[in-house]
């Protein structure tokens, strides 16, 4: 059986993978909280990534169904915080509070496979 | 890797605010440097400017030191007869330093310095989960 086509390990992957590109974004912005002219950048929002790409919204197979719920407003732009005088708009508290919300976005995910991987060791007895 | 990445980036951030204490070291130190005979310039103050760069060896952007400049404000004069660089009206030119600007500035390093390293050890802390996922 190919693993990534479990939808849950496929979905942890593409998660992991958009933590670590965030991750990076957010120390760029970090390392230039003293460069002139930088404005911080970031990922859009993962419901909203996930969305683009591929048919995870839920289907609503009877009109009695609720209509899949939207992204909360105002999710995604970018942030328009004060900017210096030198054009730079890095604010470090709420970068480092970004970089705390990433963590625990990636505790969460590999908790949840690890547990996902646990039940596959139940199923087969070892 | 994207954290692998991140933790160079960091590295480089803590780098630059090295570089920006060490030219807050050299600017307290040098506060009090004058010339020794009339004429001579005393001590200029140093400035660090910063740019984002592209590293290739990360491949990445990160941030480099673009300038360590000097002060081109004007030098204080204060009035001292005795002091061998006293011009004939027994003034001496005294560095550009002003220290409670410099300690403002050491704070502000600071501050930038443990910003990185937080963000190298969350990104550590997540590479070392990612490899726990082997187990």
């Amino acid at each position: 059986m190919d693993p990534s086509r479990i939808p849950l390990f496929d979905l942890a992957d593409r998660r992991l993978s958009w933590i670590g590109q965030r991750q990076q974004l957010l120390s760029q912005n970090i390392a230039n909280a003293d460069t002139p002219g930088w404005r911080t950048h970031d990922l859009k929002p993962f419901a909203e990534h996930l969305a683009r790409g591929t048919g995870m919204a839920p289907a609503r197979t009877d009109p009695g169904h609720i209509a899949p719920t939207r992204p909360p407003a105002g999710a995604g732009k970018a942030q328009t915080g004060e900017r210096a005088p030198d054009g730079n708009s890095v604010s470090l508290d709420v970068e480092l509070a970004k970089v705390a919300d990433t963590e625990s976005a990636h505790s969460l995910v590999t908790g949840i496979y690890q547990k996902y991987l646990a039940m596959f060791r139940t199923a087969s007895g070892r | 890797m994207d954290l692998q990445k991140a933790l160079s980036i960091s590295a480089r951030g803590m780098n630059v605010q090295t570089t920006r204490l060490r030219v807050i070291a050299e600017n307290l130190a040098n506060q009090d440097t004058t010339g020794t005979s009339p004429g001579t310039q005393p001590y200029r103050r140093k400035t660090v400017t910063f740019a984002n760069a592209v590293d290739k060896s990360v491949g990445a952007e990160t941030v480099k030191v673009k300038k360590v400049g000097r002060d081109m404000g004007e030098l204080p004069l204060r009035f001292d007869p005795g002091h061998p660089a006293a011009d004939e009206r027994g003034y001496v030119r005294v560095p550009n330093v002003n220290s409670f600007v410099e300690v403002m500035d050491l704070k502000e390093a600071q501050r930038s310095y443990s910003a990185n390293l937080n963000v190298l050890q969350v990104s550590r802390g997540m590479i070392s989960r990612t490899i726990e996922m082997l187990r």
